[in-house]
């Protein structure tokens, strides 16, 4: 049996890696929240912009620039993970999804890695990353992600790449992300409608949302609109809006399910360390009695020996 | 007309309004009860919500879009 001062010893260790442990569930538990609350909070806005943007479709049938498909044309793979780690399983889960997706999907790539996790993973891999962001905080500002998207954007423009795709953690609930593979670029009207209503997580505090009607859902016709000053510039200042404010999303997504991936991480962690400790306080208290016990038979024998 | 401001912190105004005056891209504008339906970009400044208690209340903006559709809706996206 172990000594009593390395059994007390072990026991101490459990026990101060299981306040911390604790310590980081809580912060990540309230990081969560605040995150979630983040996301849903730009909601309607979000919702607003592709009504807009729906409607200026529909009535000018502009061609954009960022409606035009170039088949032939490379594409950007934006993968979006997290800067720090013990999180359990969330990078792993993120960096499978894109290796399946690149051996699934051949194709010429560019590759933009999002968090130093996803910087590393391509590095490791040879893959090389054409640009790298990291440091977008635990609560992201629209600003903050405008390096990100202008890069987006630029590229596809000036016609470096002519599809973009992200890989990234979808947030349904605190208890269930799934990763979450998007084509952001080129632009396609059905899909900004489903990336807004997957914004709305299932259970919890903010899933009454979903039942809401979803602003003025789409108008059998268009009112005659006036355009001040012109359909042209009123697209080209919504569409580079519109982009950032889907990219931001995503970002803002994984920041959310990132959180809430480390907090079941971490109760898991203080829960484990809390079983442990028990185990061993038990032990302890054996090795303890059976010190006691021994001294106890000694002694008795001694008395014995000197009748 | 029903008035609703929208920014990327929730929604920041939501309910009647008589009047809305603002500065847009190409001049100042003033939305009143039924306008023509219109879009338009907004620059910066000081928008001026006319409640109907003939009350003004203010409003900063830096740059958005504005909305009237023909139901009487007027919808500002602030930035």
């Amino acid at each position: 049996m172990e000594s009593l001062q390395s059994l007390n010893r072990r026991r101490k260790a459990v026990r101060s890696i299981g306040s911390i442990t604790k310590a980081m569930e809580v912060v990540a538990a309230i990081k969560m929240r605040k995150s979630e609350e983040t996301a849903l909070n730009s909601r309607p806005y979000a919702f607003k912009v592709l009504d807009l943007l729906e409607k200026l479709g529909r009535i000018s049938g502009l061609d954009n620039i960022f409606t035009k498909t170039s088949p032939t044309a490379k594409t950007l793979v934006v993968l979006i993970t997290s800067d720090r780690g013990l999180i359990g399983a969330f990078n792993t889960q993120v960096l499978r999804a894109f290796e399946n997706f690149v051996a699934r999907d051949n194709g010429d790539y560019y590759f933009a890695a999002v968090g130093k996790k996803a910087g590393s993973h391509l590095l490791k891999k040879g893959l090389g990353a054409v640009k790298n962001f990291y440091g977008f905080g635990d609560f992201v500002k629209l600003e903050d992600i405008a390096p990100l998207s202008d890069f987006v954007m630029n590229g596809f423009i000036s016609g470096e790449w002519g599809r973009v795709v992200t890989v990234s953690m979808h947030f349904r609930s605190a208890l269930k992300q799934e990763t979450l593979i998007r084509e952001i670029l080129p632009l396609d009207f059905m899909n900004i409608r489903k990336t807004i209503l997957e914004i709305i997580p299932e259970h919890g505090r903010f899933s009454h949302l979903a039942a809401k009607p979803l602003s003025s859902g789409l108008a059998a016709s268009v009112p005659d609109y006036i355009f001040e000053p012109s359909p042209e510039k009123l697209m080209k200042n919504l569409m580079p809006h519109l982009l950032r404010m889907k990219i931001y999303h995503l970002v803002l997504e994984a920041n959310a399910s990132e959180h809430a991936a480390r907090y079941v991480a971490m109760k898991s962690a203080s829960d484990n360390a809390e079983d442990l400790s028990k185990k061993l306080l038990i032990q302890f208290n054996n090795a303890r009695q059976a010190a006691i016990t021994g001294e106890m038979v000694e002694m008795s024998a001694t008395q014995s020996a000197l009748k | 007309m029903k008035l609703t401001i929208y920014s990327l912190k929730g929604v920041e105004f939501e309910g009647e309004a008589a009047s809305f005056n603002v500065r847009a891209e190409d001049g100042e504008i003033t939305v009143l009860d039924h306008h023509r339906p219109l879009i338009t970009l907004l620059a910066g400044g000081t928008a001026k919500i006319g409640l109907p208690d003939s009350s003004v209340k203010n409003f900063q903006i830096s740059s958005g879009f504005l909305e009237m559709d023909d139901r009487n809706n007027l919808s500002i996206l602030a930035d």
